[in-house]
């Protein structure tokens, strides 16, 4: 037999099948309660059962400190990575620069304060030698919201709040709706 | 405002940490519990959740998104289980340190249950691959084809690791009543 195969019951049932269905709390078939296999079966199956039951309902709290010894390394390896390369920023006084998952964070930020909208993917790029940047956006909205106007209005946002809140000139926002959610 | 898991994985992906805080802190849980049962031993289930996660991080670029986020962690900490659990029984020295079924803990003390007991320890004599199966299913409540996309097993196969492990365990549980 190989590794898949299940051996059937003295009876020809599949005994899996009866197993599985004790475990949901049906009933055994017709044949089933009159056969002394299955019957034998299933009541071994429920007898299990009731203890593995006990056994799934016990808790198993995690230990508080895992999360944090995660994030702690998870920084570390981010901080060994080279970061993308930053944003210029013109100032009078000398060029800055503006991390960019910081300038991501803040778009994102934005599109999610609004109705019906989460942003998904942020991309910046500051292709010209002027410090104005592309943005291309992908969103997921809310289902039976009216896309036009949402990404219109996503749009408008986006190119109006991101510019006061970066200090860059928002030259193309691309905006793709990429998934929908039901409320 | 809490995010769905898609739009977190796609942030995480790009650099957002706090996105993928987000993603461990809502998965922690069922990973922890499962590692637990599958290693037996809280220790090696911490290691297992915390190396998974950063497997997680480091790779969530392979993360492809036709299956759920929680199908591709359940394979990443199941795979550092059964790694752990081999390299545990490669070294004879090492004790291995059951604490779900040790026999003076708090834990078993509180349950004041043998019969848990006794369960708890013949799951941990079971084979990993059909206990990582009846792990899945009978503890976590997955379907077969998701236990088939966490271990990379066909449906076929998974069913009859399940059933061998059912099997296996009433045999025992039987004995001890």
């Amino acid at each position: 037999m190989t590794e898949a195969e299940i051996a059937p019951l003295a009876c020809g049932r599949d005994a899996a099948l009866v197993w599985d269905r004790a475990e949901a709390g049906l009933p055994l078939d017709a044949h089933g309660r009159s056969c002394p296999h299955c019957s034998a079966a299933y009541a071994e199956a429920r007898r299990l059962d009731a203890a593995v039951h006990r056994m799934a309902a016990t808790p198993v709290p995690v230990p508080e400190q895992t999360l944090e010894a995660v994030l702690g390394r998870v920084l570390e390896a981010a901080r060994n990575t080279r970061p993308p390369e930053p944003l210029r920023l013109d100032s009078p006084l000398g060029p800055n620069r503006l991390a960019r998952t910081a300038a991501t964070a803040v778009l994102r930020a934005l599109v999610d304060a609004m109705d019906g909208v989460r942003a998904r993917s942020c991309r910046i790029e500051q292709p010209g030698p002027d410090p104005a940047i592309d943005v291309a956006l992908t969103v997921a909205a809310r289902f039976g919201l009216d896309l036009v106007s949402a990404t219109a209005r996503v749009r408008q946002t986006v190119v109006a709040m991101g510019e006061q809140a970066l200090g860059l000139p928002l030259r193309r926002v691309d905006i793709e709706v990429v998934d929908l959610w039901e409320a | 405002m809490s995010l769905d898991d898609p739009t977190l994985v796609v942030r995480a992906r790009e650099g957002d940490v706090r996105a993928f805080e987000a993603l461990a802190r809502r998965h922690q849980a069922a990973l922890y519990r499962t590692a637990v049962r599958v290693t037996g031993d809280r220790a090696e289930a911490e290691d297992a959740l915390q190396e998974a996660l950063l497997d997680a991080w480091r790779h969530l670029d392979r993360f492809r998104g036709d299956a759920a986020f929680s199908t591709w962690m359940y394979r990443l900490v199941t795979n550092r289980c059964v790694a752990a659990l081999r390299r545990r029984r490669a070294v004879p020295a090492a004790d291995a340190g059951d604490d779900v079924a040790a026999p003076d803990s708090p834990e078993r003390a509180a349950l004041l249950d043998l019969e848990l007991a006794a369960l708890g320890r013949a799951v941990q004599d079971l084979p990993d691959d059909l206990r990582v199966c009846w792990v899945l299913r009978e503890l976590e409540g997955l379907g077969y084809g998701e236990i088939a996309e966490i271990t990379g097993a066909g449906e076929t196969a998974v069913r009859g690791r399940i059933h061998r492990a059912r099997v296996r365990l009433a045999g025992v549980m039987r004995a001890w009543k």
